[in-house]
């Protein structure tokens, strides 16, 4: 029989990791830098690891879901992440999605959920 | 110590993309130091704790990279493996009989044992850097499985589904894997020394005129190593197609070629280096053993005929 606990942190990344996206997308709409992005994404409850952050912003970027600039005027270059067109059209399809799962969802699991 | 955590974790990613994630990297490290201690000059403690933050630089590269990287893939590694485990069989075998074969002339086991023990590495080793090379070629150039599993952005169709082969194009693996062995150990035993020595009046003569037979091992090795590659592809494809079936019958006529020369070849065995042969004793066993090798070339043609016959039948069958 599986470990309670150990079966349980694997269920619940899997679960974290189909909505990383979305929530890394509604977050960009201004310009951020990896870091900034990650406080913000803490801050609203959403705890993620920089091993994870930073290389998804590539992977976002590199499907053209994200723009970005290396900005080069501070003591540091920084780069900056912002959504691009085709990412807020994805972002559009994701929530109207994830607003119709949330139902189906809560549909299934209505009844039980304190169980 | 950012240098040496950056060309660490360089070492495990490609190079196409190193110096690019490798400046994004550089980026992160500065943010998160400048995050927890401000835009400064910054401690060899501060620096050490942000790099352990960011962790394993193995596991770092790792999570950049969008596929797995290996020599030898899913789709062939369990091929391989076997390939492997045949080649290493066939050869040791070979190469333990030429040991055994050693020892019962020279009487020397210690020479024997380091034959064994030395010509199985130095073979083996050969054997696995080959099969490594083939296999890592079809992996890079080869045909991959149409179907992707892991990649939900490539679409599929009902069309790209593969067919079973039919019955009469379906492999035995086993045959294979028993033939790959005879012939892996068959080599290793011409290219081992090749002693066949005679024990007569506990003597021993080696009657093989390796001057006669030189000129042929190229080509023996030649038809016996493209067996050996066809046996490998067939293991990959697991079904006969009418290519392989058509370089199976070449390949079959070629042996047949080879061993029909070498079994008319007057002078590939030297009997006047028996001691004490008398001329008419010399003529009775020169046309023994001629007899007995065209009856053993007789029973090979038999059987390859056999093989290429069933494999001219599958040919028309499949028209």
């Amino acid at each position: 029989m599986g470990n309670h606990e150990e079966l349980f942190n694997n269920l619940h990344q899997e679960m974290k990791r189909g909505t990383l996206v979305l929530a890394v997308l509604a977050q960009l709409d201004k310009p951020q830098y990896g870091y900034s992005l990650m406080s913000i994404l803490e801050e609203k409850g959403l705890q993620i690891d920089q091993n994870t952050l930073y290389p998804l912003l590539r992977r976002l970027e590199k499907q053209g879901m994200l723009e970005s600039i290396w900005d080069v005027e501070g003591s540091r270059p920084r780069r900056y992440y912002k959504i691009s067109s085709l990412g807020i059209s994805v972002r559009h399809d994701l929530i109207s999605e994830w607003k119709s799962l949330n139902k189906v969802i809560g549909n299934l699991i209505g009844g039980n959920q304190n169980d | 110590m950012i240098k040496n955590y950056l060309y660490t974790v360089g070492k495990y990613l490609p190079t196409s993309q190193r110096d690019d994630i490798l400046k994004d990297l550089e980026a992160n490290i500065y943010e998160l130091l400048e995050e927890a201690h401000g835009d400064r000059e910054y401690s060899q403690e501060e620096v050490e704790d942000v790099l352990y933050k960011m962790g394993n630089p193995k596991k770092v590269a790792e999570s950049y990279l969008e596929r797995p990287r290996y020599l030898i893939g899913p789709q062939y590694i369990d091929m391989y493996l076997l390939v492997i485990k045949v080649a290493l069989l066939g050869i040791s075998i070979g190469i333990l009989v030429v040991s055994i074969i050693k020892f019962i002339v020279d009487g020397d086991i210690l020479q024997s044992l380091l034959s064994l023990v030395g010509g199985i590495w130095n073979a083996g080793l050969v054997m696995v850097g080959i099969v490594t090379i083939i296999f890592s070629l079809v992996e890079h150039y080869g045909e991959k499985d149409n179907l992707p599993f892991d990649q939900a952005d490539e679409k599929w169709s009902l069309e790209s589904l593969e067919s079973p082969p039919e019955d009469v194009d379906k492999i035995k693996i086993s045959d294979l894997v028993f033939e790959s062995i005879f012939i892996l150990a068959f080599l290793a035993f011409i290219n081992h020394g090749l002693p066949l020595p005679i024990i007569y009046e506990n003597q021993s003569f080696v009657l093989l005129n390796h001057e006669v037979l030189s000129p042929y091992l190229l080509w023996i090795n030649l038809a016996l190593g493209s067996s050996l590659l066809l046996n490998v592809y067939l293991l990959m494809r697991r079904s006969w197609s009418i290519l392989t079936r058509l370089l199976s019958i070449a390949l079959d006529m070629v042996g047949i070629a080879i061993f029909s020369v070498l079994a008319l070849t007057p002078d590939l065995w030297d009997f006047s280096r028996i001691p004490g042969v008398t001329q008419e004793e010399l003529t009775g066993i020169e046309t023994g053993v001629g007899l007995g090798l065209k009856i053993g070339l007789a029973a090979i043609i038999v059987i390859t005929l056999i093989e290429v016959f069933n494999h001219i039948r599958a040919l028309f069958r499949k028209r």
